[in-house]
């Protein structure tokens, strides 16, 4: 059985362009990622 | 860009990078490029004041545009911690974080491989020491995955069975095995290399982290716990070492590969290392001067 969603990303452009990625816990974020 | 440049008698890429020689080297803690960015403060390679898990791309990397990509792992916001001393529930959310990148990284177009690694320890010759892992998406699958997976398609072709499942079967009595649970298991193995190599598997056949079931995932991170918290009490001190994740490459192939984890502490003693030097780096062959029945006994006996 496939594992349940415990998180979602966020993900944001530094200025140099390269990505950044929030992880962050949301107890009813599952399937967000 | 990398420079890709053939070794003809090894059959190996070795990737030139002369960039990286400027990288950050040990700043001071107050100055730490992975903490949070706090008020007033100048700002770090997270401009948040806090996160849970974050990730962003090397600012000195080996591999990027259509190459692959070279990323880094920020466990924890907490400077002076580490991924041992981290909740069971922090790390299922890290092993989360592991998957997702593993989906993402092998969905580009030049990515032949996606290696999941932390180096810990200034012996090992990390720069950083906030929590942190990295992952490399390589244009080509590494000698040693090569290896593994050319071993792994001999052994399934004469036996019909997966070679990492028969070594984990020949640990049944238990005398290199470091701590163990229903799905998953941390051994010395037989032929292991360094002193304290361990290696962390589930005990199911799993090819790579997007196999993993919820049972997977909570064992796992268990047990990785447990392994790294028995690492620091061995000599009462955070051990060194370094982790690599063999997963099986992007795609649908490679079934015959077993997720393993290989831990090599450079450690002996506590204060005495071993060194890579003539015959392992000059011939390849390697010379321990341990038993891996005495050191997984020792490890097995740390609560």
């Amino acid at each position: 059985m496939p594992t349940k969603r415990r998180l979602k990303k966020r993900v944001v452009i530094k200025p140099d362009g390269r990505y950044l990625i929030y992880y962050e816990k949301t107890p009813d974020a599952r399937e967000t990622i | 860009m990398s420079e890709l440049r053939w070794h003809p008698l090894l059959e190996e890429w070795v990737t030139v990078a002369p960039w990286r020689q400027d990288r950050t080297y040990h700043p001071a803690a107050d100055h730490c490029p992975l903490c949070p960015t706090r008020p007033g403060k100048e700002e770090t390679e997270i401009p948040e004041p806090d996160y849970h898990i974050a990730v962003f791309e090397n600012k000195f990397p080996s591999y990027t545009g259509d190459q692959g990509r070279c990323e880094v792992v920020c466990y924890t916001p907490v400077h002076d911690s580490s991924l041992g001393e981290q909740s069971v529930d922090h790390i299922q959310d890290l092993i989360e974080v592991w998957r997702d990148r593993t989906v993402e990284l092998g969905k580009l177009p030049n990515v032949r491989y996606v290696f999941v690694f932390e180096n810990r320890g200034e012996v090992i010759g990390v720069t950083l020491s906030h929590p942190h892992g990295q992952i490399y998406a390589y244009p080509f699958v590494p000698p040693v995955i090569q290896r593994e997976l050319a071993a792994e398609a001999r052994h399934m072709r004469k036996t019909g069975r997966c070679l990492y499942c028969d070594v984990i079967d020949g640990e049944r009595d238990g005398e290199r095995t470091v701590l163990r649970d229903d799905w998953w298991i941390a051994f010395v193995p037989a032929f292991a290399r360094w002193p304290y190599e361990v290696h962390l598997a589930p005990t199911r056949h799993r090819g790579g982290l997007i196999d993993f079931d919820e049972a997977d995932d909570e064992s796992f991170a268990r047990t990785l716990k447990g392994l790294l918290q028995k690492y620091d009490r061995l000599f009462e001190m955070r051990l060194p070492y370094v982790m690599a994740m063999h997963q099986r490459p992007p795609g649908t192939g490679a079934k015959h590969h077993h997720f393993h984890i290989e831990f090599y502490p450079p450690n002996r003693s506590r204060d005495k290392l071993k060194y890579l030097a003539g015959s392992e780096l000059g011939a390849g062959a390697f010379i321990l001067d341990a038993r891996a029945e005495d050191t997984a006994a020792e490890l097995r006996a740390i609560q």
